[in-house]
């Protein structure tokens, strides 16, 4: 150990910048430290919602920069919270992105590189023997470095008892003892932090030497195991140590041991384990999908408008106005044309159908973020890595795989925790695999009509939908491990972090910052699109055919009473009424309007299918053929290839010339569509082959995307498509052909 | 594929500081950490392990001379890494909340020096 040099003593300025001379000039902080330091609560404790998320460029690492206002002496301080790590010195991701930070010679995007003004080094204060090897990295990087001494309630009530005073003077630089969780501390770390030195001593540059280094500081600096600074039990500071309350502290230490090492126990066992993660993972779907849709509701009331929100509006020029949600008011503000539809059913739709999932996401990431901070995750990671270890897949996959099953999106962006490269792949290429919620429209349209009648059996083909996809998305990985990507195993070492209660501050920030990066990531993604989309569905515009021109002269002529409703052909009803036809004539207006209604049906059908995206589908037809899918289920599964939740509102539109695809009898209506010979497009064959392409097929343009940009490379977007869309393809096609040959029609 | 590069560290010291009846050094008690019983401890004293695996557990602490306590066998293993190891203990043993699981195929490259009477371990 090394005595530090003179100069850096504590006139010395911070980054170059004097201390408390009133400067303004912004100070850059880099917040470090060990994993499960209470690192990220401590960032949420200083900067609150004061934050941007951001990454560093050619990494996948995130980069949360914050801004917290320094003391009365200095300005603000820019505090970047960097990820958590064990040691600087060692190969992985984590460590180069905070060596290179500390190097300055890494930023975040959109930041300048540079030295950091000062280092913030966050130690759990019940854990200081093992943190302290980080801070001793640190300290022989000879930057303005604080120590702040984090978790100091846990460490007192635990009997840890930390001298601050003789850590400061073996360190040689200032440290704080803090309490993230409650606030304790914080502005002395702030302060602290504003006034950051160069610390006067360095430690040994060696591994070995450094380790040495840590145990004689601990040995130093834990009060119990010192002796006795004095006979009368006086610490330094004056402050009496009271023997019995150091042994009711062990005891209790060890009486948490104890109920630990039987949690663990539980948790980690192979059948009890299981049980309680299957109670724990059911309960967080439950909660994630049942609560999620009532603002998944309101949100599409608010795109698309509600019924029942309207009813109660008053005067009726707000129903009017606002009836249609905002899509129905864009249409209502602007003169119709090529630019309303762009903004009301490109934009307006394209930002709704982005929004929508928000709820969900946010709700997954609020229960993860708990479950994370209860200390559960981390033996629930052990437990699936015994479930998962036989594909290939580590324990880590785990968190990814379960965030998939409301977005793929979010699910791909949470693989980054996977510290085995091939492994991350090898998860990011299976988790669209996972049924996601852009895929529950259509499990609803097609169990509705295998099963009309019979929620039982209904409900079991929708667990069965999610195994298909959980056991398409494993064997896959075995195949790929196996083949593409093949590589032994790594065996998973993770700390496991002391149980405690949730902190709802630290879930509720984190679900901000996840949120607002799935909107920014993935929500530009779905816009653009969801703009292509509404082109490639609306382009080019069509001729009204000639049953439905005739079927307007028909309205505007019985409007004027020049028809009687017994003058209506068949011809140019355009699809048979015999019922009403047959009803006597009440009503001039409603039944001009049934006429326009169907001159509506008509054209809109026409135009879906003469656009681009349908004419694909007619041109793709015959490759869909031996699925059992006609042009319209064909331009329904091409129109879907970039979003599969549009399927059930492009068929609505094929069929009933109808857009929204939740008015009531809607799904009975594609349910008893027909064929051009006639015959139902519907069939038992063709629905489980529906369903089980829509279970395994890829079919969202914005997971490619993420993909691309998380697995570094276009090919393993491409890989990631061929491969679904070929397994989805087979398996529709084998069930398909299947049953026909069973003689299920 | 490369072979994978391991690492082996042997810190093989006596068991009795040199003070034996016959004047030699007797042979360390080393077992496997995956064969230590729950609430056994001991000190690290040798490892077998693929460098990355090794350099991520010595710098979570699980470092040769590190005292460990057993907590949980099997898959996962679970160790509790005692603080102010390296010095010879005499610290407070059970001042510690670091606690880590490891893969079974890890424990078992993983040699402990009891530092307690374990008379169900298999010797190695």
């Amino acid at each position: 150990m090394s005595d530090g040099c003179d100069r850096c003593g504590e006139q010395a300025s911070v980054g170059g910048k004097p201390a408390g001379t009133g400067t303004v000039a912004a100070l850059h902080i880099a917040l470090l430290g060990n994993p499960n330091t209470g690192k990220t609560t401590l960032f949420n404790r200083l900067c609150g919602l004061r934050h941007k998320t951001s990454n560093f460029p050619g990494t996948t690492q995130d980069a949360r920069i914050g801004t917290v206002r320094g003391d009365d002496a200095g300005g603000e301080l820019h505090v970047i919270d960097l990820p958590g790590i064990y040691s600087l010195e060692i190969e992985q991701n984590e460590s180069e992105v905070c060596r290179r930070v500390l190097a300055g010679t890494l930023a975040a995007k959109g930041e300048q590189a540079g030295e950091p003004d000062a280092v913030c080094v966050v130690v759990d204060a019940t854990n200081l023997a093992r943190n302290l090897l980080l801070v001793g990295e640190v300290l022989a990087r000879r930057l303005p470095t604080v120590v702040a001494l984090n978790m100091i309630d846990l460490a007192r009530r635990g009997g840890f008892l930390v001298e601050p005073a003789e850590l400061e003077r073996q360190l040689g630089c200032k440290v704080v003892e803090c309490c993230a969780r409650s606030g304790e501390g914080i502005d002395q770390l702030i302060s602290a932090m504003s006034r950051a030195v160069v610390p006067s001593r360095t430690p040994p540059g060696s591994r070995e030497g450094l380790e040495a280094w840590t145990d004689e500081v601990y040995a130093l600096c834990v009060g119990h195991r010192h002796p006795p600074a004095s006979a009368g039990g006086e610490r330094e500071g004056g402050q009496a140590i009271d023997p019995a309350a150091v042994a009711s502290a062990a005891r209790a230490r060890a009486r948490f041991g104890l109920l630990t090492d039987r949690l663990d126990r539980v948790f980690t066992h192979p059948l009890l384990g299981m049980v309680a993660f299957l109670i724990v993972m059911s309960a967080l779907l439950y909660v994630v999908f049942q609560i999620a849709t009532y603002p998944m509701d309101w949100i599409s009331a608010i795109f698309d408008g509600s019924e029942d929100w309207v009813a109660a509006w008053q005067p009726g020029w707000v129903q009017e106005l606002l009836g249609g949600g905002l899509t129905g008011f864009v249409e209502h503000l602007m003169p119709e044309g090529i630019l309303r539809d762009l903004l009301a059913q490109g934009v307006v739709s394209g930002i709704g159908a982005t929004v929508i999932f928000v709820p969900q996401i946010a709700l997954m990431f609020f229960l993860i973020s708990l479950l994370e901070d209860t200390g559960y995750l981390a033996r629930a990671a052990f437990l699936m890595d015994r479930v998962l270890g036989p594909f290939g897949l580590p324990g880590h996959s785990f968190v990814p795989l379960l965030s998939s099953h409301a977005c793929a999106l979010p699910g791909i962006m949470a693989t980054r925790v996977i510290p085995d490269r091939r492994q991350r792949l090898l998860t990011i290429l299976v988790a669209p695999f996972m049924t996601c919620s852009a895929r529950l429209p259509v499990y609803v349209l097609v169990t509705m009509l295998l099963f009309r009648d019979r929620p039982g059996l209904a409900a079991a083909a929708f667990i069965g939908c999610y195994a298909l996809g959980v056991l398409a998305g494993l064997g896959s990985a075995l195949l790929l491990g196996s083949t593409l990507l093949r590589g032994r195993p790594r065996p998973m070492i993770l700390e496991l972090p002391t149980y405690k209660l949730p902190s709802i501050r630290t879930a509720c920030v984190t679900t901000w910052d996840r949120s607002i990066v799935f909107l920014k990531n993935a929500g530009t993604n779905i816009l653009a699109i969801s703009i292509v989309l509404w082109w490639l569905g609306t382009y080019p515009k069509v001729d009204p055919p000639p049953a439905a021109t005739q079927l307007r002269m028909m309205a505007a002529e019985m409007r004027e009473g020049r028809l009687a409703d017994s003058n209506i052909h068949d011809s140019a009803r355009g699809t048979p009424s015999t019922a009403s036809q047959a009803a006597p004539f009440a009503d001039r207006e409603s039944r001009a309007a049934e006429l326009e209604a169907k001159a509506d049906h008509l054209e809109l059908s026409n135009a879906k299918a003469r656009s681009f995206a349908g004419r694909m589908g007619r041109f793709l037809q015959p490759v869909f053929a031996p699925l059992g899918y006609d042009w319209q289920l064909t331009v329904g599964v091409v129109t879907s290839f970039a979003a599969r939740e549009v399927f059930v509102s492009t068929m609505a539109v094929i069929v009933t010339g109808r857009e929204d695809a939740e008015e009531e009898g809607i799904l009975e209506e594609i349910g008893a569509a027909k064929r051009e010979d006639g015959s139902p497009v519907f069939t038992t064959a063709t629905c489980w082959s529906l369903l089980v392409y829509y279970v395994l097929a890829m079919q969202c343009l914005p997971t490619l995307a993420v993909t691309a940009r998380e697995a570094g490379g276009l090919k393993w977007a491409m890989l990631q498509l061929l491969w679904m869309s070929a397994v989805a393809y087979l398996a529709a096609l084998l069930v398909y052909q299947g049953l026909r040959l069973a003689g299920v029609s | 594929m490369a072979p994978a590069k391991h690492q082996t560290i042997s810190l093989v010291s006596s068991c009795c500081g040199g003070a034996c009846a016959h004047g030699q050094r007797p042979e360390p008690v080393r077992v496997r950490l995956s064969d230590a019983e729950v609430g056994d401890s001991g000190v690290v004293c040798h490892h077998n392990l693929d460098i990355r695996d090794a350099e991520l557990l010595r710098a979570m602490g699980l470092r040769p001379r590190a005292r460990v306590r057993v907590c949980k066998r099997g898959e996962p293993c679970i160790v509790e890494v005692l603080a102010g190891c390296g010095h010879g203990g005499g610290g407070i043993e059970d001042a510690c909340s670091c606690r880590i699981g490891l893969a079974g195929s890890l424990a078992r490259l993983v040699m402990i020096e009891p530092t307690a009477a374990t008379p169900a371990l298999a010797v190695v």
